[in-house]
């Protein structure tokens, strides 16, 4: 407690206290001289640090700062305040990439790790990204969705070039792992493939097997779209009876369809994002390149 | 009169602050010379101290950041600095109270990696009467230094090296 500003209210505290540091932080035009209560208000606070009244060393302005930095920023870090902060910047998809939590759904465990992908190469990857995109916020935001969010991280060092691609959706502060797949180089032609979302079409011209959305024309990968509810749709069918997934049995293929939709009030599809992957032509090519899969 | 260039050094994290809360309008305070280490012996410029020395903040965050370190002058100087332009910018109802929160939020659990030095490398052509001069007993040094209070980010260019 700084006796110099004891009976003012906290706001008041605040603000005195980031006008007295912007008179000690360096300034291209002061604005004003530095006054006496400026300087008794600094007399106390290298006391309460234990800083003696002279000294003007770099070690000592260092503690200054990190003083008037944890005094005016106490409230605004305040255990609400801060998870409401973090909650807001999660939604908006500006956190730093290693404050997020991420959750596995049981889906991982069956389809990812069975192709030879950690939980904590997916951690790794969210969090020391090499590109990260966030897709299309606001339309997804207005239709209910959660933010999606990709990540791409290369490991180029190893002889197999490949990028593990992970794809979450966005809930506050947590990110709920979609789907996770390693692109190798030698695979997938990524000629062209900047950002993460161009690496995953690429992924899914690749692997994906085409698959409708009710009368949809067939698609490998769709993100973001609306459509008609068919006719031959009946009411309180699963959802998941709308997607026809194409030339999977026929081949004797494996494979499995994933997706955030959801049939809207007014009687459409709306799609946040859908993927179907060929597993059986994914896991061949992983095994070749040393991959235990099963 | 200066040259064709001014340099700037800045944490990546002021980029990201006047991206999002400045509408991309950019505060940078700069010099004529980018390193005063490489010029003559001579001269008057070659006495900026390396407080204010482009080339030497750069070499200090970049160190301070690769490092971790906490008790880093540089790095407490931003992060007061950014907590009370919060607080001005916030009294001034330029930004919400949950925009206040959430800026100090940022500055206060980002990686030492946000803070890393970037170089801001400023064509003076198009800056024009935007150029403030700093007033002499400011600099650090014997070289004039400038201000430009509303520099777009399609008036510089950034420039980070790896090393």
């Amino acid at each position: 407690m700084i006796h110099s500003l004891s009976g003012r209210s906290r706001d008041e505290v605040e603000r005195t206290l980031a006008e007295v540091a912007a008179r000690v932080l360096p300034q291209p035009f002061p604005e004003t001289e530095f006054q006496e209560f400026d300087q008794q208000l600094l007399t106390e606070i290298k006391k309460i640090i234990g800083l003696p009244p002279a000294d003007q060393s770099r070690k000592a302005l260092s503690r200054i700062y990190a003083y008037l930095y944890k005094e005016i920023t106490s409230e605004s870090l305040s255990s609400q305040r801060a998870s409401d902060a973090r909650g807001r910047l999660g939604r908006r998809g500006e956190l730093p990439p290693g404050d997020y939590n991420i959750e596995f759904k049981p889906w991982f465990k069956y389809h990812e790790e069975k192709l030879g992908i950690r939980k904590s190469a997916v951690e790794n990857a969210m969090r020391h990204p090499d590109q990260v995109e966030h897709l299309s916020h606001e339309h997804l935001k207005a239709r209910g969705f959660a933010p999606l969010s990709i990540y791409a991280k290369s490991r180029l060092e190893e002889a197999d070039h490949f990028t593990l691609l992970v794809v979450s959706s966005r809930q506050e502060a947590k990110q709920t792992i979609f789907g996770a797949w390693r692109v190798y180089h030698a695979d997938v032609d990524l000629r062209g493939s900047i950002t993460p979302l161009q690496m995953l079409h690429a992924f899914f011209d690749r692997y994906g097997q085409e698959f409708t959305v009710g009368d949809s024309a067939p698609q490998k990968l769709i993100l973001d779209e609306v459509y008609p509810l068919p006719d031959w749709y009946g009411a309180g069918s699963p959802d998941m009876d709308l997607f026809r997934v194409y030339g999977l049995a026929s081949a004797g293929n494996a494979g499995f369809t994933r997706g955030y939709s959801r049939v809207n009030p007014l009687g459409v599809i709306e799609v946040a994002i859908a993927v179907t992957l060929n597993m059986t032509k994914y896991a061949r090519d992983l095994r070749r390149h040393g991959v235990k899969t099963s | 009169m200066p040259g064709a260039l001014l340099y700037s050094t800045n944490a990546f994290m002021k980029l990201l602050i006047q991206q999002r809360y400045r509408r991309d309008v950019h505060y940078v305070w700069c010099s004529e010379q980018y390193d005063s280490r490489m010029l003559s012996a001579y001269s008057a410029a070659s006495l900026l101290p390396p407080s204010s020395n482009p080339a030497d903040i750069y070499r200090q965050l970049k160190i301070d950041t690769d490092h971790g370190d906490a008790n880093s002058l540089k790095i407490r100087e931003q992060k007061l600095l950014f907590a009370t332009l919060a607080v001005r910018w916030e009294k001034s109802g330029e930004i919400t109270t949950a925009d206040k929160d959430d800026m100090i939020y940022l500055i206060n659990n980002s990686p030492f990696s946000l803070w890393r030095p970037l170089v801001y490398v400023i064509p003076i052509a198009a800056i024009g009467t935007r150029l403030r001069r700093v007033p002499a007993e400011q600099w650090g040094g014997g070289s004039p230094e400038h201000v430009i209070e509303d520099l777009r980010r399609s008036e510089f260019d950034i420039i980070e090296f790896q090393t």
